[in-house]
């Protein structure tokens, strides 16, 4: 039995360490979220809950978790949590049975507070920030880290509104297609987006940069060579902009 | 004699005031487990970590101290007990000092 409650806990999915994003107290029960909490898979789930996680404050464990969570927030340390693998504290939230607070060890006591350039998660630091700038076309983050170099680092993220975007039905509907495979920023999906060189498709229509309307209602004459979009990862921010931060 | 024997089993034993930096701290079923960045080989349990049992207002309130200390990013000085808890895997903190 042993073995297999061992063998459980290895294949469960992996732990990653988050920073806390959102904390409610309702009833006793303390509601949270990390920026690295995953969807709970468990049935007793509701949809709206998937990523929250709960813990009882009638509890010694969860008036400590509490106090964890609390001291974690004021120094916008990152927690990782391990699921009880039930909804016990509240109906329709996971409830927490482990968590663990990861302590920046590298920050000193009587710190300046620096100003970093921070992965999205908000956790991995990139380097120390210099500027930063936005336009109607994207946005810039300048900073440098510890490696030699002759200027700044610098991330440049363009916007998706900002290219020329078609689409595989007639009067710009259908699936959004993008003519190069340039990695940009969408709004509309939340997340960073590429066209799929892999696969080449023909445009139907399309409508230009940062345009309201649809510019070219039926383009099929003109046979466009474009590809379909596939939501990726930032090679530098991650799954969202950059952010600057106090140290 | 009797004096210089009590002094050096006091100077080697676990319970000895040391210097830590806390890296992380988990709450697991009534038991805090203090992660720190140096490991110590003077532990007489199974694990090198310290535990507090929550359950016991001692340990809750030393808990408080340690975490006054990771949200100031201070080291704090650790007593041992002497005593393993949860299964002899941790020595239980009897004192905690955080350290300017």
């Amino acid at each position: 039995m042993r073995k297999l409650m061992l063998l459980a806990g290895m294949v469960s999915a992996p732990i990653h360490a988050g920073v806390i994003n959102q904390v409610e107290v309702r009833n006793n029960t303390v509601l949270f979220s990390t920026t690295s909490i995953a969807d709970s898979n468990l049935p007793c789930t509701l949809v709206d809950n998937k990523k929250l996680r709960a813990f009882s404050l009638n509890t010694h464990d969860g008036r400590a978790m509490y106090s964890l969570i609390v001291t974690a927030l004021s120094k916008n340390y990152a927690i990782e949590t391990v699921s009880a693998q039930d909804c016990a504290d509240t109906l329709g939230v996971e409830r927490v049975q482990t968590l663990r607070l990861v302590a920046d060890v590298s920050k000193k006591a009587d710190a300046s507070g620096g100003i970093g350039v921070y992965k999205n998660d908000g956790v991995t630091r990139l380097g120390t920030y210099v500027k930063h700038g936005s336009s109607s076309y994207g946005k810039m983050w300048e900073y440098i880290d510890k490696s030699a170099s002759d200027d700044f680092k610098q991330v440049n993220i363009s916007f998706h509104g900002s290219k020329t975007i078609y689409f595989t039905g007639l009067g710009c509907t259908g699936e959004e297609l993008l003519g190069e495979s340039n990695i940009y920023y969408s709004y509309n999906h939340r997340t960073f987006v590429k066209g799929d060189s892999s696969v080449i498709v023909e445009a139907a229509s399309y409508k230009t940069a940062n345009s309201n309307s649809c510019d070219k209602h039926d383009a099929r004459a003109s046979k466009i060579k474009v590809y379909p979009l596939i939501k990726v990862e930032h090679p530098v921010c991650g799954a969202g902009f950059c952010k600057i931060r106090e140290d | 004699m009797y004096r210089y024997l009590l002094a050096l089993s006091l100077l080697f034993s676990s319970n000895a005031l040391a210097t830590f930096t806390i890296k992380d701290i988990e709450l697991t079923q009534n038991v805090v487990v203090i992660v720190t960045q140096s490991s110590r080989d003077n532990s007489p349990c199974t694990s090198s970590h310290w535990g507090l049992d929550i359950t016991q207002e001692q340990d809750y309130a030393l808990y408080g101290l340690v975490l006054t200390a990771v949200a100031m990013s201070k080291p704090i000085m650790i007593e041992g007990t002497g005593m393993c808890i949860s299964n002899d895997r941790y020595e239980r903190v009897g004192k905690v000092s955080v350290k300017d």
